[in-house]
């Protein structure tokens, strides 16, 4: 059961992967993505990642995929897609991808080598012995105590991380008119926030803040 | 029901005190954040930067109190030494010449005071969690936090399309190097089934997985994304365009200390962790210090812009520094700590100059800026004088002791040859250091500058003009900047200052660097 | 271990065996009158005005991302309130400092207006 569940996960990883990269659409390219990333959580379940695998629809297939379709649609559709214009440029174009491909054939057999040829020390250590439990290797509980106590740096780290990532979204999102000009908006500061509207206020005079 | 009262376990001691440097930075980025948002516009341009040079001297207090620790803090994932601390002090520095710099800059304005900081401080965050990091997650979260910043920064000139370019480049190549980093450690880690840096050592250190090719593998990839980030040829093509397009404080503070986190994470990494592989890895790193070298060198002969050039050089100078990484003894280390040290005084002189010139010329950031100006203005002549000296490696500059340092490293580790090509190095480096030179002080300076030269920078010392009142808000409102600026002439001068000192005198610089040799465990 | 994903397999076999059977059959045995009203994106009300290259507005973009922090935010919390009964207040003040640091982001987000649509 699990080696056929196995062996369709893998079909559904490869056949995603070649799909991102073959197919002209870019909307084409992200659906094949969303298969590749639902296929790669199966292959998480069976390592007995359950809260990776979960992580992995909830984040990546569902949210990062949602992004991406918004990008996709925000750069410009099919008419125009990255593989067209590298096509039209004759030599360079055909040079690129060609060396692209034999570039990644080149990592591809690095790391066949490295898989295949290797004595995998962390198989033959706690990774194999698998108990099931609610405490066992890969359960939300086993991460949740990694997280308080080997990774909590890493943890609060990460928490600020995405406060920072907020901010630097913001930050570019604002040149394209997504929001308004920082200088022209002067941001009301909480006591102006706080006084009724409609009292005549300076800011009212000058139309800064309508009542 | 209550759910807490049946705890049994504990969580990790938390030692704040070694803690303390990151918490003043990450708490002074917060703190500008919000001061930024509820302030008017005075105290935004003026007080946030302020605060967070403050947060940044907190910062600095925390490590000089935190002096002579030895100790792995928050269950292992930091190790608080020497080489942490002369590091942080390195990043700390760096990053205050950059909020000078950046005082008054577009780039502050157009992405708004408090993000432009808070960003900033972020970054040094980052950098100086890289620096102590001894857990591999740990120094992959490091690295996040200094690189996702740092896209944004680059791109801050938010209407001019060289500055999103550079953004948009850095964040693709920057991507790519992370990803290739997090493969690699991904590898290291199934092949030795740990992430703490001691762990990693100890599981190399018996039996035959130091050959193994699933550890080699995890270390050639550690090797590709840690030399994307520092620019080491041949990863190194983004380099130009990035610091060409970015704001030049952005500039200044990329090319500075992105390169002290970096490597920070190649000696604690590589000198630490895998260091029973260092037989694979050290002559692929000197194979790639002398193309580094070579390809930077060359790459700086004949740019006209500064900033290209600089670009050029700090790929060059890495590969100076790769050597004191690839000889793996106390004395590599040494090294590599004072040319970081001395490289960031030589650039921060440099940068500054530059950012002078942007804003008193309209030629930009191409060589003819100069031309003139050791007639015109020697207080900013001289530091660039001192830098481009420095970085070449004459006598009697930091950058000399430095690169002597760092070959008798190379050839008291077995490589001599690598200290033959910092040689040779440094002499084609004066192909494009000394012109910068020729045009201070034996060309012309072109006949109009711009309009507003004539009322520009006699350098008298005074209080800022903008706490005098709401003047110089009108002006820093329209056109390009042109009031007087002495915060940059200060990093300037005192950068070049710090260069002829530590050249003369290095000994303080030298008894810095000592420790953070010796805490490693090397030879 | 597999055994207890069971149900979720069936469930997944069957949904999709019942989506698909009437996606195929509809296509197989439905009518096909094709007329020009038919074929409009919108079979009654006004003519579709939208044109093939439109660009969407980069605020989706924005909220999309937005989303996504927070949801990375979220996916952290998850184990920690599982092992929230074993660590006790120790956990809950390691949480409370991740969860400030979200409302500084969420504050900071809202102040910035990147929530208002525009």
């Amino acid at each position: 059961m699990s080696s056929v569940l196995f062996f369709l996960a893998a079909i559904g990883v490869i056949t995603g992967a070649t799909g991102v990269v073959v197919l002209r659409n870019p909307f084409y390219s992200v659906l094949a993505l969303v298969i590749h990333l639902v296929s790669l959580a199966v292959l998480f379940l069976l390592l007995r990642a359950e809260f990776v695998a979960a992580v992995q629809v909830v984040v990546y297939a569902g949210a990062v995929m949602v992004l991406y379709v918004f990008v996709v649609a925000y750069v410009g559709g099919e008419s125009d897609s990255i593989g067209e214009r590298l096509r039209s440029r004759g030599a360079v174009g055909s040079g690129l991808r060609l060396g692209g491909a034999i570039l990644g054939g080149a990592v591809c057999v690095e790391l066949l080598i490295a898989l295949l040829g290797t004595g995998l020390e962390a198989i033959n250590g706690y990774g194999a012995g698998y108990s099931p439990g609610p405490q066992a290797y890969g359960t939300p509980a086993y991460i949740g105590k990694l997280l308080l106590t080997r990774f909590l740096l890493a943890f609060e780290v990460a928490s600020f991380l995405l406060l920072i990532a907020a901010v630097g979204g913001v930050v570019l999102a604002r040149r394209r008119g997504g929001l308004e000009d920082e200088d022209e908006r002067d941001l009301l500061t909480p006591l102006e926030m706080l006084r009724p509207r409609g009292t005549g206020t300076m800011a009212e005079g000058v139309g800064r803040r309508s009542p | 029901m209550i759910p807490l009262a049946t705890a049994h376990l504990k969580g990790p001691h938390i030692d704040f005190a070694g803690l303390s440097p990151l918490i003043a930075l990450l708490g002074g980025s917060v703190l500008v954040l919000i001061v930024g948002l509820l302030g008017s516009r005075w105290i935004r341009a003026q007080a946030v930067p302020s605060l967070s040079l403050g947060a940044l001297g907190a910062a600095l207090g925390l490590t000089i109190w935190q002096w002579n620790a030895q100790k792995s803090i928050v269950s292992g994932a930091l190790r608080i030494d020497d080489l942490a601390l002369v590091l942080n002090l390195v990043l700390i520095a760096g990053a205050a010449c950059t909020v000078l710099l950046a005082w008054r800059s577009l780039a502050a304005r157009e992405a708004a005071h408090g993000e432009f900081h808070a960003l900033l401080l972020s970054s040094v965050a980052g950098m100086s969690l890289l620096a102590a990091a001894q857990n591999t997650v740990a120094l992959f979260v490091g690295l996040e936090l200094l690189s996702i910043p740092l896209y944004v920064l680059c791109a801050t000139e938010l209407k001019r399309e060289h500055s999103l370019e550079s953004g948009l480049k850095y964040l693709i190549v920057g991507s790519v190097g992370s990803a290739t980093l997090l493969y690699g450690l991904a590898m290291i880690y199934g092949a030795t089934g740990t992430t703490d840096f001691a762990g990693i050592a100890s599981a190399l250190s018996n039996g035959s997985l130091a050959t193994d090719p699933l550890t080699l593998t995890g270390v050639a990839l550690c090797v590709a994304g840690l030399c994307f980030k520092s620019s080491i040829a041949p990863f190194h093509q983004w380099t130009p365009d990035v610091y060409e397009g970015a704001p030049t404080p952005v500039t200044a503070f990329m090319a500075v200390t992105t390169k002290v986190a970096a490597f920070g994470v190649f000696l604690r990494f590589f000198d630490v962790a895998l260091i029973d592989t260092q037989v694979s890895w050290g002559p692929a790193l000197a194979v790639l210090a002398t193309i580094t070298i070579l390809v930077g060198n060359v790459g700086a002969l004949g740019q006209s812009s500064l900033k290209r050039m600089l670009a050029y050089s700090s790929v060059a100078q890495a590969g100076y520094m790769l050597a004191g990484v690839v000889v793996s003894t106390q004395l590599g280390v040494r090294a590599t700590v004072f040319y970081l040290a001395a490289y960031l005084f030589m650039n921060m002189a440099a940068f500054a100059v530059i950012v002078a010139r942007e804003r008193q010329t309209d030629l930009g950031d191409s060589i003819g800026a100069l031309a003139g100006l050791g007639r015109e203005r020697p207080l900013l002549a001289w530091p660039m004088t001192i830098s481009m000296l420095a970085l070449a490696g004459i006598p009697a500059t930091a950058g000399f002791m430095g690169k002597f340092y760092l070959i008798d490293a190379a050839v008291s580790g077995g490589y001599t040859w690598l200290g033959v090509a910092i040689v040779v190095g440094s002499m084609i480096s004066l192909g494009y250091y000394l012109p910068v030179i020729a045009a201070m002080w034996m060309r012309e300076a072109p006949a109009a500058t711009s309009p507003n030269d004539a009322s520009v920078l006699a350098p008298t010392p005074g209080p800022l003009p903008a706490l005098a009142g709401g003047s110089s808000e009108l002006d820093e409102d329209g056109g390009p900047l042109s009031g007087s600026q002495p915060e940059v002439l200060v990093v300037a001068v005192l950068a070049g200052a710090a260069t002829i000192f530590f050249g003369v005198i290095p000994q303080p610089l030298f008894d810095l660097v000592h420790g953070a040799g010796s805490g490693l465990g090397l030879f | 271990m597999l055994r207890s994903y069971l149900p979720a397999i069936v469930f997944l076999v069957l949904g999709g065996a019942v989506g698909g059977a009437f996606a195929v059959l509809n296509s197989v045995i439905g009518p096909r009158r094709a007329t020009p009203h038919k074929q409009d994106p919108y079979e009654c009300g006004l003519p579709s005005e939208v044109k093939r290259g439109m660009r969407f507005g980069i605020s989706f973009y924005l909220i999309a991302m937005l989303f996504i922090l927070f949801d990375i935010e979220v996916v952290f919390l998850y184990p920690i309130a599982v092992e929230l009964r074993a660590y006790g207040s120790y956990a809950l003040t390691e949480t409370i400092v991740f969860i400030v640091l979200l409302f500084v982001a969420f504050g900071y987000v809202w102040r910035r207006g990147a929530l208002e649509w525009r």
